[in-house]
């Protein structure tokens, strides 16, 4: 019962809250040392803003509610971490002359798996990972993508957005395996 | 990561089926195992690509399986896991990349319930490679964000017991931990309440310190006798300004936090009082009380804790540990 199981809580869903968040900054392209020690700071972090409702009798209904909670809350802020640091980062190459800009020279084994896939996945993936749309300013979501490509359907914008949801996956399976096929590990790509 | 023989010669076996054209079915009593295979293919990213680079190796470009599970089996899987595929599904699966990628995105992305118990144990394989441990809860962050947390359901109790009014006898429970300011900074209620020890000759003196104190010990009572001051009046606040530099909070022997709140405000008047009764409490005090007493339990842990490391021998302590041996 919250808030007295805090401390019998917090250990039952460490591991998952840790786990969330070191397979999502691995999937951004982060080192593995890099990532665990994103992935403890920001399991701690959920933990003390889990601490902030211990005022709050009853605010988590169970370990698992305090567990999903706290995944949310890490991976929110490890994304806001990785982007802050990313930010200060300068790219590889900066220092060398006459580098080339293109994304397609930039990333040319990504790129040549990307034309290997069908126009449909490529659109997808497209929006999703390169947005330079007028109608994608912000961070590009399932629904805005949905609407762009499904727009004159009558579903919902949640329909839209889970059936984009669908086959971003999906084109980002096949792409994977793409990728996986020329020796290329997915993870330090960002996919 | 090393892949099992058991897997690599499944796989070996299923694809020369394929190409025979046959739908070989899982070995006899494999099925546990190559579940347990493909659960932990699914959460293990790394895991997953050895495979599927086995797959190409294998295979080249010549996959008989490579779409996606159909949305309804999908989501099955999402939520019940691998029992709802029969044995020549699940064996279509291991051989399918697309599948098992994409669904293993779903897994990362939803975190379905059916899939928590694998994600876990993921997690700690993952803190035990890496040479991790779960740290502990009570380090300064987390118990600074609890102490701000009671407090702010302090502010607003305070406000609720202004309206009650309530007043009772007063009765000291039977210990009391005294913390430094940093425990109870920001903090009113219940924190900054006193309870009011000269009503039992005791002053403030005699808990100038941190520690946790038996307020049924015999030393103390001598101390109290010995200073043979005049009882005050039961609502009088002992430590006026000093009271809010010290965390202080009665408990019982069995640790839980008991007896008597006196609410103060920051001049240092009592604007109500909460604690044990020679009568009943009202439903509505009974609340007030629950929940004043369920926000404190966790901090009294943490802070007796605190206490404990950073004062493993306080000189004024007249019990150092909660059976009140005295000093």
């Amino acid at each position: 019962m919250w808030p007295q199981d805090f401390a019998d809580w917090y250990r039952w869903a460490y591991p998952s809250v840790y786990r969330a968040v070191y397979r999502s900054m691995r999937r951004q392209g982060e080192s593995q040392d890099s990532a665990a020690d994103l992935a403890e700071e920001a399991a701690q972090e959920a933990a003390r803003r889990a601490a902030e409702q211990i005022g709050t009798p009853g605010y988590f209904d169970t370990r698992e509610h305090l567990r999903n909670w706290m995944i949310i809350v890490a991976r929110n802020y490890s994304c806001d971490r990785w982007k802050r640091q990313r930010e200060g980062r300068l790219p590889e190459g900066h220092d060398q002359p006459q580098r080339l800009s293109a994304r397609e020279d930039r990333s040319h084994p990504v790129w040549d798996c990307f034309v290997e896939l069908c126009e449909e996945d490529r659109r997808i993936l497209d929006l999703y990972y390169w947005p330079d749309q007028e109608e994608l300013q912000g961070r590009p979501t399932d629904e805005k993508i949905g609407q762009i490509l499904f727009g004159r359907s009558r579903a919902t914008r949640a329909a839209l957005g889970q059936r984009t949801r669908r086959l971003r996956l999906e084109a980002l399976a096949r792409l994977r395996e793409c990728l996986l096929r020329r020796g290329i590990d997915p993870g330090s790509w960002n996919l | 990561m090393t892949r099992s023989n058991f897997l690599t010669g499944l796989v070996n076996d299923l694809i020369t089926a394929d190409a025979r054209g046959e739908n070989q079915p899982l070995p006899l009593g494999s099925r546990g195992a190559v579940e347990t295979a493909l659960v932990k293919m699914l959460v293990d990213p790394d895991f997953l690509h050895d495979h599927i680079r086995y797959l190409q190796k294998q295979l080249g470009n010549r996959y008989h399986y490579r779409e996606p599970l159909d949305e309804p089996t999908s989501e099955a899987v999402l939520q019940c896991s691998l029992v709802v595929l029969d044995d020549a599904a699940l064996a279509h699966f291991l051989l399918n990349p697309i599948a098992l990628a994409a669904l293993a995105d779903e897994i990362e992305e939803c975190q379905p319930p059916a899939w928590a118990e694998a994600l876990w144990e993921d997690g700690l394989r993952l803190l035990r490679e890496q040479g991790r441990t779960i740290p502990p809860l009570d380090d300064r962050a987390v118990r600074a964000a609890m102490v701000r947390a009671v407090g702010s359901l302090s502010r607003s109790l305070a406000e609720q017991l202004k309206a009650v009014h309530v007043s009772f006898h007063f009765q000291v429970a039977d210990r009391l931990l005294i913390a430094p300011r940093e425990m109870c900074h920001n903090c009113r209620l219940p924190f900054d309440i006193v309870t009011d020890l000269r009503t039992q000759g005791l002053t403030s003196e005699m808990f100038g310190r941190p520690g946790v104190y038996n307020l049924s010990g015999e030393a103390i009572k001598a101390r109290a006798a010995e200073k043979s001051r005049p009882k005050p009046s039961l609502f009088t606040p002992v430590y006026g300004q000093e009271c809010s530099s010290l965390l202080s909070m009665p408990f019982s022997a069995d640790g839980r936090v008991v007896g008597l709140v006196k609410v103060e405000n920051k001049q240092g008047l009592p604007v109500g009082w909460l604690g044990r009764s020679d009568r009943p409490f009202t439903a509505e005090e009974e609340e007030l009380l629950r929940r004043s007493l369920d926000a404190s339990s966790a901090v009294l842990a943490a802070a007796y804790r605190w206490v404990k490391d950073q004062y493993p021998n306080p000189d004024v302590c007249i019990s150092r540990e909660f059976d009140g041996e005295a000093a």
